[in-house]
């Protein structure tokens, strides 16, 4: 499954995204979850012990590559 | 009718005029019952008939001995008419089994001219007895169905010896052995109804000195190796009474009433048990058992007391059925700390564990989860639950939740709508 930012750049893992307000995440692993399908998993890069996962949607929604 | 004066029977021609040829025909082959009360340690037995009894040739008689007999050879004194030796055959007269038999005997006997009396047969439910005193080498060959001991079944029979004996069967009079060495100790079984045995000396059984042996519900008395451990003590079945107190009202340091009991160092299980009852009555203790304290009680059941692994887990105090009343409570309107009338208790067989995460959301709207490790691992995967430490539950904390659930641990999740770092409550609960 292809996974796209806000902008419409491709995510890949050891990509790191932004969101509009909150922490910066380092790809780490697709994985497919009961709750939402197919997502990304993305580790807090200042607090590593949390992690989110994130649908197409979220990070359509609120998520930029960062270079 | 013509008179008759010759007869002739079996080849000889009597006179039937000759009144001492009658008198013989008459008395040859007749059959007389009588009794004899004479001591049995006496050899000549006096025998009491009718009167018109003759010691004749082929005279039957047959006597309902009352006291028994224990003397060899006997000889028969009957009506009076004088003391005649009796035959048993040859070199089985002096055979014990042959001639000894206990009160209420039957015997029968016939008469032989130049002989004396032969004895014909015995009642078959007589059991030998023997009153022979055995020295330190002598050996007792017993033949027979039995060995009977100080007289009769219900008296309680001290037995004494300086040999090797070896009674084979369950009981006195199931037959007997005699044995010759250890090895036949171990392997032979023997049994002793009632009475007591007095082993004087020591036997070398096995590899250790036993003092008293006996296979099979009797006690074994040594150092011998028992198993895998030495054993001062060791009962496999039965009941022992080792002590010097008496048992009753008084202190009992060692009492068994039944069961098996192993005490000692020795490893029973997985685990070091300094003292092992697997069941039946234990009072460990100088406590009064009723309406005093109890340190330890166990009326029945199985109980192992020690700091030893049951299971995955260390458990104190373990019970696996039966009662446990383990306080100095009272058991009734009182508290009770600990009491279990019946069923099978098992202390911490169940397992919960609670704790708390600070989570900080990576986004708004983004569950962020953070892993939690248990501090102990439970047997099979709890139950999780949680709850966020929050008042804007609904509004800006859409939620917690505990996901990945394992034996180990489980992700913990949190959710709201916003970034502010957020505490969250959880609670494990599940099989130890």
């Amino acid at each position: 499954m292809t996974f796209y930012d806000k902008n419409g750049a491709e995510l890949k893992i050891g990509d790191h995204v932004v969101p509009d307000e909150g922490y910066e995440l380092e790809i780490t692993e697709e994985r497919e979850m009961e709750e939402f399908g197919n997502v990304l998993i993305g580790y807090q890069v200042e607090n590593p012990q949390f992690f989110s996962p994130l649908t197409q949607e979220n990070l359509s929604l609120q998520w930029s590559k960062k270079d | 009718m013509a008179d008759i004066e010759k007869l002739t029977i079996d080849d000889t021609t009597y006179d039937i005029a000759d009144a001492e040829a009658r008198s013989d025909l008459a008395s040859r082959g007749k059959v007389y019952y009588g009794t004899c009360n004479t001591a049995d340690a006496n050899q000549v037995k006096e025998v009491t008939t009718s009167d018109d009894f003759e010691i004749k040739n082929g005279v039957i008689l047959i006597v309902y001995f009352s006291t028994g007999n224990s003397a060899r050879p006997i000889r028969l004194n009957v009506n009076g008419t004088g003391s005649y030796s009796v035959d048993q055959g040859g070199e089985l007269d002096d055979y014990v089994p042959n001639c000894y038999f206990i009160s209420d005997t039957v015997c029968e006997f016939i008469y032989v001219s130049g002989t004396g009396w032969m004895w014909v047969s015995r009642s078959a439910s007589t059991a030998a007895l023997c009153n022979t005193t055995l020295n330190t080498s002598d050996e007792l060959n017993l033949v027979g169905n039995g060995v009977r001991y100080s007289g009769n079944d219900s008296t309680t029979a001290t037995l004494s010896y300086n040999t090797s004996i070896k009674m084979k069967g369950d009981t006195l009079t199931a037959g007997a052995l005699k044995t010759t060495s250890g090895a036949d100790l171990d392997t032979v079984n023997s049994g002793l109804t009632n009475g007591t045995v007095t082993k004087v000396g020591t036997e070398t059984v096995g590899s250790g000195t036993r003092h008293i042996y006996l296979e099979g519900g009797s006690p074994r008395t040594s150092a011998s190796t028992v198993g895998s451990s030495t054993k001062l003590v060791y009962l496999s079945s039965g009941t022992i009474t080792a002590s010097t107190s008496t048992v009753g009202s008084e202190t009992k340091p060692v009492y068994m009433n039944s069961g098996a009991i192993t005490a000692s160092s020795s490893t029973v299980g997985s685990g070091v048990i300094p003292m092992y009852l697997s069941n039946g009555t234990m009072t460990a203790s100088t406590s009064t058992v009723g309406s005093g304290t109890k340190p330890v009680y166990l009326s029945s059941g199985t109980i192992t007391s020690s700091t030893s692994t049951v299971g995955s887990d260390t458990k104190p105090v373990y019970l696996n059925v039966g009662t446990l009343t383990v306080s100095s409570a009272t058991v009734g309107a009182a508290r009770r700390p600990v009491y279990l009338s019946s069923g099978t208790i098992t202390a911490c067989t169940d397992r919960w564990l609670f704790g708390s995460e600070s989570i900080t959301p990576s986004a708004a709207n983004t569950p962020t989860g953070v892993e939690v490790t248990f501090s102990t691992s439970f047997g099979s995967t709890p139950r999780v639950f949680t709850n966020a430490s929050t008042n804007v539950i609904g509004t800006t904390v859409m939620g917690t939740s505990a996901s990945s659930c394992s034996t180990t641990g489980f992700q913990l999740n949190l959710t709201r709508t916003n970034t502010t770092s957020t505490t969250v409550f959880w609670f494990a609960i599940g099989n130890a």
